[in-house]
């Protein structure tokens, strides 16, 4: 959950992206983290397997600015995307304040696509969350490449709860700081309605 | 019930971890929740360094309390990792905050005797703590949102340079 530090005026979030393997999660946080200036994120830590797959998580963290006297920094996650690494995906949603699922738009993907969106549903309700009440961006990444499925397509199959989407090409940084930019709307603003109705928290578990 | 003011709450978990420091002979402290997030430091000199280990430390924890139940346990105790030159203790406890870590990292001016009996010294402090969630609210909700389509703008311009 969204970290509100009173004290020390800080909010800190975490947006965690999620999808089948080879989807484009690691290289959306690589484009960021070559893109963002030094001052304004820290290091990127990948913990991948030998052939450079996302054994547990990418971290990158990052700090937006100043929001009502608020210093607002990101915490972004990659899950591995690999069916066999189950476990440790539900481990890194935990805690999870907005979700980017990252869909492979090859038309070869659409199968491990659908099955990880039906994941992630499952991996939130086992912690109790409707994948409604929680901020959820689409990307569809790899634009770019021959034989990939129209918009229309994918978005009957993978959006039927009509979120905000967006076409990208990760590699070339197309659409990653858009989809980066809706979820943390979708997140901030969550928060906000979150301090309109609730108690004040001052430091969350 | 006790309320606490935000100078309290700043220095309620500070004040214990800075004695925590000095009293153990150690380099580096960090108190985060479950989810890897920062509640109180001492020792880091980059706000960076500090989230990287804060969020590694908060996927061991999590990876070792999944393995512990997988084979019938709760949750394992300390963990202690110890190189050649530095050693990581990294403790976890249950608190009005729910379940929070400590880590540390040491040299050979402390041990992890010191490390462990210090550790259990600052826990009791800190579960002494009147409830975390009593804090005044110090933000208008409605200035927030107003203020959150125009930030976006802005942050994201400086992000990717305009």
């Amino acid at each position: 959950m969204s970290l509100v530090n009173y004290a020390t005026r800080e909010i800190t979030c975490k947006i965690v992206y999620y999808g089948p393997g080879r989807s484009g999660k690691t290289t959306n946080l690589q484009y960021i983290h070559s893109r963002v200036p030094w001052d304004r994120k820290g290091e990127m830590v990948s913990l991948a397997t030998d052939a450079d797959r996302t054994l547990f998580f990418d971290f990158l963290p990052l700090e937006l600015g100043r929001i009502s006297g608020f210093t607002t920094r990101f915490q972004l996650y990659t899950v591995p995307g690999q069916v066999y690494y189950n476990a440790t995906r539900k481990l890194v949603l935990q805690g999870a304040d907005g979700v980017v699922f990252v869909a492979d738009s090859q038309r070869s993907q659409l199968e491990s696509d659908i099955e990880s969106f039906r994941n992630l549903q499952e991996n939130l309700l086992e912690r109790s969350i409707d994948i409604r009440d929680i901020p959820v961006v689409m990307q569809y990444n790899k634009r770019d490449l021959p034989n990939v499925l129209d918009m229309e397509r994918l978005e009957e199959d993978l959006n039927f709860r009509n979120v905000p989407s967006f076409a990208a090409s990760a590699l070339l940084g197309e659409g990653v700081f858009d989809t980066l930019r809706a979820a943390s709307e979708g997140v901030l603003k969550k928060l906000a309605r979150k301090l309109e109705t609730s108690a004040d928290v001052a430091a969350g578990g | 019930m006790d309320r606490l003011s935000l100078q309290e709450i700043q220095r309620a978990f500070v004040e214990p971890l800075e004695d925590f420091v000095r009293e153990a002979g150690v380099r580096m402290a960090v108190l985060i929740n479950r989810g890897g997030q920062v509640l109180a430091q001492s020792g880091f000199e980059r706000l960076y360094d500090l989230v990287g280990v804060a969020s590694l430390a908060a996927g061991i924890n999590a990876s070792s309390r999944a393995l512990a139940r997988q084979l019938g346990e709760d949750q394992f105790e300390h963990l202690h990792h110890a190189g050649e030159a530095r050693q990581l203790f990294l403790g976890h406890f249950e608190s009005a905050a729910g379940q929070l870590m400590l880590i540390t990292v040491f040299d050979e001016n402390s041990s992890i005797g010191l490390v462990r009996l210090f550790f259990e010294a600052f826990v009791h402090r800190i579960q002494r703590l009147p409830s975390m969630d009593t804090a005044r609210r110090s933000v208008s909700p409605k200035d927030f949102e107003s203020e959150l389509e125009t930030s976006l703008d802005r942050f994201f311009k400086d992000l990717v340079g305009g």
